[in-house]
């Protein structure tokens, strides 16, 4: 009974949030992202870049605004695609805090997770290795192997980008056949940052800056298609391609 | 203070305390005489034991019983069914029973002695069981009852020499183009040493031979690995070549038919853009083990811009004409989710070819809309196969989902009715739904709550079947619900509708694959209408074909309530059965079904020359009984005894009450004074 009533008030909330990102969602994918106590908005304007690109190149209708979020938000439910960013600052999830997480990852919910300031064994790295850890015990953050969905779900990369090469990987923790949480430590929605004027705001070269965009655009449509272009259908195509 | 005095204080003491918890005495009826029944196999089996075992039964048996005064013994025959029989008649007993049904002997007993006190059970038996039950059943109910059940076999002949195919095994249901294993049970007598070739055929053509070493007298197993191509029911048979001086040549071939299903259920999912209810669906499709699941999302429109060289694009071309002429003939199940189909260069023609996919191929559609509007397919072949009228108007609202039809099969999350209800409205909100109006002889599962707009509706066209889902927010009832499994249950049972599965059919009929000659066929048909639920006023006609062309009609009963029919058909006939039942309801008729079987010329009772002893030995050490061979037994080594039973208390005795206890206190407390004031102050 306090179940029922529980959902019944969630979903009445739900329906009484005009104006909210979660009552015009429709079938369009939304950009979530995590906010902390302490500096969790590292990539302020990534989402409007990115936006508008992958409305110009794809057929992935998405609303142009980003939805920001706590883990204690009914908005989460609504969010299959959540990003967490940090630098020096990390966010501290109460064991709550932590169960809500684990449904939403067990459940089908992508945890996007980027280290902005790609500093190994710090902070927001090592926080976040942890929390991963507790999260999910019975998975592993593994490195992404470059074969893997992830880096042919719409562009085919060779090699592993960022605005800054932390790594030469990514890395994921897979439930089931596919991630549903992927870590980097490159940067990624960095190479996408520009003042109003148009000026990109952290400096790397243009190749890695393309590069990298093209590996965020791939997060997201493997958010979206999940494991589609490792399915057999593809696998002729993309190795005559890669050739 | 005194040593005794100490000791006579500590006596008191101990005695009031006695006094104070009050004991008492239960006495329990140990002293009734042990009750035991005697079950004695009747079965045909019998027959190829020792010519005179039934006069050993009664000398070593029970003449012993009845000669026992203080045991009171019951005698019990069994074949099919337990009956009393009176001592003196055993000796000259004729075996004739057709099927060794040691479990359902054991079972009248017990429920004989339902009330009354029964302190052992003493089976005498080959332990040739070849009817239904569990051995682990019967032996765990005799264990929780601290009944022991006693074996007793007779010896196996030795002078009968014979092979037969005594059974096979193999499971009910077998997957088309999947390995499957079937087992076959030689069962050999007099030919240890000796290399036997079974041959294993389906429709007449061996499919393959193995040989079997004969290593003595028993059953020897050879197991056979085949797959198949098509569906549908086969026949086949085990046959093995008949041997000289062999006993009989009847039982050296055993047919059987097997039922081969698709390996499994081809869906080809057709997606007009990435999105998290194609993602949600994609992953739940992929990890159902019977689905084989090939999918095209469309990742760019014409008019998207990629300002780089078509190899570092992941994409491929949509394979349109290959698909919509050949490919799709191969799935199943076809899904269009959000497919403008007018954008992707397919034609009129193509549509027209998905319409016949499910019409006249039965196959099935599933439509899902919400970000496309269903309108795109109005006056297109397809328009006729939807169960909605398309309509074009995509409402963004939010919406709670209305259960109209929560017990429908697709619908159905838990068994309990009230708790199916309480999950459904559990479900979370949902939004945005493209706007239309169910058509008739469409079946509504649910609708949006404040409206009548439908959400999840079915249709069926012809053979086939098509669903529609007029949502793409529904991955909303894993991430936003409170068990995501009903998603997934959800999917899986739609799934299931679409491919027509048997169980989900509104008429299925239901029947052994095997028999034997002699047998009794239980023929049941399930009836269920549109809406699953049980008809029970319907006419169940059905046609027997027998062996050699002959035709039976006949009327299939109701059951019970529930929408069960069932008749019993005796099998006089060795050969191949087919039953074709058809059901109407007044005028309307609601479907039909047909199976087939394969009734053996092989009695298992007169095929079984040796002794299960293995099955007897299970039974008696399960329960704790002891197993013997009848031609070493001795009545004495049973060792009968009455159980002690908890709740056959005689009588009780209030210890406290006895006087003798009271003057013992009386006794010493005028000790310890006597004492104190002889010996004065301590």
């Amino acid at each position: 009974m306090k179940i029922l009533l529980c959902a019944v008030i969630v979903n009445m909330a739900c329906l009484l949030l005009p104006g909210n990102l979660m009552s015009r969602q429709g079938g369009k994918f939304v950009f979530s992202q995590l906010k902390y106590n302490g500096n969790w908005d590292t990539r302020k304007t990534a989402w409007n870049r990115m936006s508008e690109y992958l409305f110009t190149t794809t057929s992935v209708k998405a609303l142009s605004e980003r939805q920001v979020l706590q883990v204690k938000d009914g908005a989460l439910a609504w969010s299959p695609f959540l990003v967490i960013c940090g630098d020096g600052d990390y966010p501290v999830f109460s064991e709550e805090e932590y169960n809500i997480l684990r449904k939403y990852v067990y459940s089908g919910g992508m945890l996007f997770i980027e280290d902005s300031s790609g500093r190994k064994g710090f902070g927001f790295d090592r926080a976040m290795r942890e929390m991963i850890k507790k999260l999910v015990p019975e998975s592993s953050l593994e490195k992404i192997p470059l074969d893997d969905a992830v880096f042919r779900s719409f562009y085919l990369l060779k090699d592993v980008p960022g605005r800054i090469n932390t790594n030469k990987f990514i890395e994921g923790c897979k439930i089931g056949d596919r991630y549903m949480i992927i870590y980097s430590q490159n940067d990624l929605l960095g190479a996408w940052e520009k003042d109003n004027l148009g000026n990109y705001l952290f400096p790397c070269s243009e190749q890695q800056r393309w590069e990298a965009k093209k590996l965020s655009l791939n997060i997201i449509m493997y958010a979206l298609t999940g494991t589609y272009k490792t399915d057999i259908i593809h696998v002729p195509f993309i190795k005559n391609k890669m050739r | 203070m005194n040593k005794t005095f100490l000791l006579l204080r500590i006596a008191v003491f101990s005695l009031a305390v006695f006094l104070l918890l009050r004991p008492v005495k239960k006495v329990y009826t140990t002293g009734a005489s042990p009750e035991v029944a005697v079950l004695i196999d009747g079965s045909r089996s019998m027959r190829n034991m020792d010519v005179s075992v039934y006069e050993k039964i009664y000398a070593k048996v029970a003449a012993r019983f009845v000669a026992d005064k203080k045991v009171k013994s019951n005698f019990y025959v069994f074949s099919d069914s337990a009956n009393n029989i009176i001592p003196d008649d055993i000796k000259q007993y004729k075996p004739d029973g057709g099927i060794t049904d040691i479990f359902g002997g054991l079972d009248k007993i017990k429920t004989d002695y339902l009330g009354r006190r029964l302190d052992a059970v003493v089976l005498v038996s080959d332990g040739n069981h070849n009817a239904d039950g569990s051995a682990e059943d019967m032996i765990a109910e005799y264990s929780g009852l601290n009944v022991p059940v006693h074996t007793i076999h007779p010896s196996a002949p030795v002078s009968s020499r014979n092979i037969a195919v005594n059974s096979i095994v193999s499971p009910d249901i077998i997957f088309r183009n999947t390995i499957s294993t079937l087992t076959a049970v030689i069962d050999a007598a007099g030919y240890a040493g000796k290399s036997v070739d079974v041959i294993f055929k389906i429709a007449g053509k061996i499919i393959t031979t193995k040989s079997v070493d004969i290593s003595g007298d028993g059953p020897a197993e050879v197991q056979f690995l085949f797959r198949h191509d098509f569906t549908g029911n086969i026949q086949g048979s085990i046959e093995v070549p008949v041997y000289k001086g062999e006993r009989s040549s009847r039982d050296n071939k055993l047919s059987f038919t097997l039922q081969v299903e698709p390996e499994k259920i081809r869906i080809l999912y057709l997606c007009g853009q990435p999105s998290f209810n194609y993602s949600f669906l994609r992953a739940t499709l992929k990890n159902e083990p019977n689905v084989e699941l090939v999918t095209f999302v469309i990742l760019r429109n014409p008019e998207n811009i990629v300002t780089v060289a078509d190899n570092e694009l992941s994409l491929i071309p949509f394979p349109v004409d290959e698909i919509f002429t050949k490919e799709l003939f191969n799935f199943d199940i076809l899904i269009l989710d959000n497919f403008n189909y007018a954008r992707f260069f397919v034609n009129q023609q193509y549509l027209a070819n998905i319409r016949s996919f499910v019409s006249s191929n039965g196959k099935s559609l599933l439509v899902v809309s919400g970000a496309i509007p269903l309108s795109v397919y109005k006056n297109t072949p397809l328009d006729e196969l939807l169960p909605v009228d398309p309509g074009e108007v995509i409402k963004t609202e939010k919406f709670t989902l209305n259960a109209v039809n929560a017990e429908h099969p697709v619908m159905k999350l838990t068994d309990v009715p009230a708790d199916n209800l309480e999950e459904w409205k559990k479900m979370p909100v949902l939004e945005g739904y493209n706007a239309c109006a169910l058509r008739k002889k469409s079946v509504l599962l649910a609708s949006v709550h404040s409206g009548d707009f439908p959400i999840v509706s079915l249709a069926e066209k012809n053979k086939g079947r098509v669903m529609c889902v007029t949502t793409s927010s529904l991955w909303r009832v894993a991430l936003g619900g409170s068990a995501a499994y009903n998603y997934v249950k959800f999917w899986r049972q739609s799934v299931r509708w679409l491919s027509n599965a048997s169980s989900l059919k509104q008429v299925a009929v239901f029947a052994k694959t095997n028999y034997n000659i002699g047998d009794t066929a239980r023929i049941s048909v399930k009836v269920q209408d549109e809406y699953s639920r049980p008809v029970n006023d319907a006419v169940v006609e059905g046609v027997i074909s027998l062996p050699g062309g002959k035709k039976d009609y006949v009327i299939i009963p109701p059951a019970i309530a529930d929408g069960q029919y069932e008749i019993k058909y005796n099998l006089a006939t060795a050969g191949n059965y087919k039953v074709f039942v058809s059901v109407r309801r007044g005028r309307k008729m609601l479907g039909s079904d047909e199976l087939s079987f394969s009734v053996s010329d092989f009695d298992r009772e007169t095929a079984s020359f040796n002794v299960n002893d293995r099955l007897l030995k299970r039974i008696s050490a399960g329960t704790g009984g002891k197993s013997f061979v009848l031609s070493s037994f001795n009545y004495d080594d049973l060792e009968i005894e009455p159980r002690s039973l908890r709740n056959e208390v005689l009588y009780e005795i209030n210890i406290w009450e006895h006087p003798v206890f009271y003057l013992m206190l009386i006794l010493i407390l005028f000790v310890e004074w006597w004492y104190r004031r002889r010996k004065g102050k301590f």
